[in-house]
């Protein structure tokens, strides 16, 4: 899942290399934290949040079909 | 060189088809033509086929305007599946062309893990999936993600909904407003009522609560 985020967020910023994705995992949920070039954050927040709302939906379809729900933390 | 063999009713349906296999434009086929019934009427009455092989013309440069989206959207294509595949390793995705548009048909296991909530998923895809397109190219034409058939399912829901609601208006011979919609649904209720004399439609509401209004003409 940490993956999953990591190819979206690499497709839509304009330092790649700077994507950064940390998983912590917990008994039912993990959080995974996303960290990119401060000149990024807009395109991965995206207008009134619609980017980031998007790689959530996507997370969350991930985690009904491998049954471990995760939650998305987009870290300034 | 890629080549394919189709056949079809008519020479000129069997070269269309050959485009769509190929994700290209007749300009960009070699065409020869391998059997061919005489008249047009008699071939779809007889239903003989023609049957043509196309080959795709390399082209002169990879850095040509057509070439580039090729490769860009082979680019989208490898990254889509592999997003796929992190929700459901044994989904498959099938690309086909149509009306200028590139459709991403995703096959799964049926369960509708990628349709979600509403399509809520499939839009989410779809959405993050145009905004790296525009990114990569802006010439590139726009992209419907679809899976299980559910964009063609939705489009008549909507069209059915319009028509109940056109009978209500009538009725009650006032306006009747749909349900928040995004704009290419409420684009589809527009279309839907247009041919409709007596009836007039226009969007109300701001951002996500927009709806379309359905009235009878005064």
């Amino acid at each position: 899942m940490k993956d999953l985020v990591k190819y979206i967020a690499q497709a839509l910023v304009d330092n790649p290399d700077a994507v950064v994705v940390s998983e912590i995992e917990g008994e039912q949920t993990s959080v995974i934290e996303l960290r990119v070039a401060k000149e990024d954050l807009g395109k991965i927040i995206g207008k009134h949040g619609r980017t980031a709302q998007s790689i959530r939906t996507i997370l969350s379809a991930s985690s009904a079909k491998n049954r471990k729900r995760a939650v998305l933390e987009i870290i300034e | 060189m890629q080549h394919i063999e189709v056949a079809a009713k008519t020479v000129e349906e069997a070269i269309t088809l050959a485009g769509q296999q190929l994700h290209t434009t007749e300009d960009n086929l070699e065409i020869e033509v391998l059997e061919q019934t005489p008249g047009k009427f008699l071939s779809i009455f007889s239903g003989r086929k023609a049957k043509i092989r196309a080959t795709l013309k390399i082209a002169p440069i990879q850095a040509t305007p057509g070439g580039r989206t090729h490769e860009n959207l082979d680019a989208l294509k490898i990254l889509f599946d592999r997003i796929a595949r992190h929700i459901d390793p044994a989904a498959r995705i099938e690309t086909a062309t149509c009306h200028d548009e590139i459709i991403f048909n995703i096959i799964g296991d049926g369960s509708g893990i990628f349709i979600g909530k509403k399509g809520q998923t499939l839009e989410a895809l779809q959405y993050l999936l145009n905004k790296i397109r525009t990114r990569q190219s802006a010439d590139m034409p726009h992209i419907i993600v679809d899976s299980e058939g559910y964009r063609s399912r939705h489009i008549e829901n909507l069209e059915s909904l319009a028509l109940r609601l056109s009978e209500k208006a009538k009725k009650k011979s006032g306006p009747i407003a749909t349900p928040p919609l995004n704009s290419s649904d409420r684009r589809i209720i527009h279309m839907k009522l247009k041919q409709d004399p007596d009836l007039t439609t226009w969007s109300k509401g701001d951002g996500s609560m927009r709806k379309v209004v359905i009235a009878p003409r005064q």
